[in-house]
């Protein structure tokens, strides 16, 4: 409120400084055009001194009649009046030109006041929004980071559980007890095979033996061609290894490792079966 | 007399059921879990009344492979040693004994080749049974006397 009271008073004292300069200018230059008696030139004398000829012999004074008397207190009564009707009116002018002026000012202040009180707020509101968005747009990227971190560590705990199950599943059903249960007729023919891929893929990735890729491309290429389990499988072991890893970070090692990977995942079928 | 079997296969200690009825019909299994290790056990075809061949076969842990094994990793169209030493098997040592493939691989084209370099017959591994092996295997020697 005391900002808002010292503003308007800034604003009203500067217009109407310039309202009085205005003014000043207004009445020097009535004065110049009109006469305005505030500071005289001498057309006008409110003493009649007679007029003594000078004399180097005798001065003899010439003695005012009562007409002339009269006459002369009217001349200086009128012309006092007119002085004064003068004074007045310019008076009335000036203080309503000030009055006026100030009352413009006053307008002009408030106008000028409320446009840049409104401009303030209006500059305060967009700094508002500004930092509002700002903060909004912070704590979004915050938002999506914690998500992104999350989506991360669960993904690499699916990851990891998956990992743990397919190695226990692994391990639970050797190919040899897979043939067994197989022959006795406990297992279907796909958990028969899937058995017998997942011996390849416990060759090839954990073992590094080559013959298990072989016989993984092999297994591909048959009718059923790689089951799911060994699929997700392969993509979990693309996850696990190359997350977050572009092509340009890879050994050239790796780089098959990868593409390996990825050829397994094609759908392949020989025709020729 | 006792009748044998070379089995050459990485796997075997991993799939030995698969011989099981085999054996309990009274077949010996020697087993190889190398190219070079068939190679060497080959020498002594004669003691065998049956090979039987994995195609996707390692050469050898050892460093004293001879190149005549080293070769068989050449394999450009399927990159697999046992088909090199398939035709060693057949083409070089001439042996009379039958020799099967055992393998995931089941390529007609392949084994219409091998078939006609004197191979006695294919058995594709995927989803087999102990049974279906043995039925298979006694179904070849038969058909070539043995």
């Amino acid at each position: 409120m005391k900002n808002k009271i010292l503003g308007f008073l800034k604003y009203f004292s500067s217009t109407l400084l310039n309202a009085i300069l205005i003014s000043l200018l207004v009445i020097f230059i009535l004065w110049m055009l009109q006469g305005v008696p505030l500071f005289s030139r001498g057309q006008v004398s409110l003493v009649q001194t007679p007029v003594v000829a000078p004399s180097t012999t005798s001065v003899t004074p010439v003695p005012l009649n009562y007409n002339d008397a009269l006459h002369t207190y009217e001349l200086v009564a009128t012309t006092a009046i007119q002085s004064s009707e003068r004074t007045l009116n310019l008076m009335v002018a000036m203080f309503t030109a000030i009055i006026g002026l100030a009352a413009l000012a006053a307008g002009a202040a408030s106008f000028l006041y409320k446009t840049a009180r409104e401009a303030d707020e209006r500059a305060k509101s967009a700094e508002i929004s500004a930092q509002a968005a700002k903060n909004a747009a912070e704590n979004a990227n915050q938002q999506l980071t914690t998500l992104s971190k999350n989506y991360i560590e669960l993904n690499n705990r699916y990851t990891d559980t998956l990992q743990n199950y397919i190695e226990i599943r692994n391990k639970t059903l050797s190919l040899d007890a897979a043939i067994q249960a197989r022959e006795k007729g406990e297992i279907s023919q796909d958990r028969y095979i899937e058995a017998q891929q997942w011996n390849s893929w416990h060759k090839w990735v954990d073992l590094s033996q080559e013959t298990g890729w072989h016989e993984l491309k092999a297994h591909q290429s048959q009718e059923i061609g790689l089951l799911p389990a060994i699929r997700v499988a392969i993509e979990m072991e693309l996850a696990r290894v190359f997350r977050g890893k572009s092509d340009a970070d890879l050994s050239q090692q790796d780089k098959d490792y990868k593409q390996r990977l990825v050829s397994l995942l094609e759908i392949k079928f020989n025709k020729n079966i | 007399m006792t009748k044998r079997i070379l089995w050459i296969d990485d796997d075997y200690y991993a799939i030995q059921g698969l011989f099981r009825p085999i054996e309990k019909a009274g077949y010996n299994i020697d087993v190889a879990t190398s190219a070079f290790d068939g190679y060497i056990k080959a020498q002594n075809w004669k003691n065998y009344d049956l090979i039987v061949v994995d195609l996707i076969i390692p050469i050898s842990e050892e460093d004293t492979v001879p190149d005549v094994v080293k070769n068989w990793e050449k394999e450009e169209k399927y990159d697999c040693v046992g088909i090199g030493l398939a035709s060693w098997l057949l083409l070089e040592l001439y042996v009379t004994c039958p020799v099967i493939i055992l393998s995931v691989i089941s390529d007609p084209i392949l084994k219409y080749k091998l078939e006609n370099l004197g191979l006695a017959g294919s058995i594709r591994k995927s989803g087999l049974l102990p049974t279906d092996l043995k039925n298979e295997i006694f179904k070849i020697l038969k058909s070539k006397h043995v």
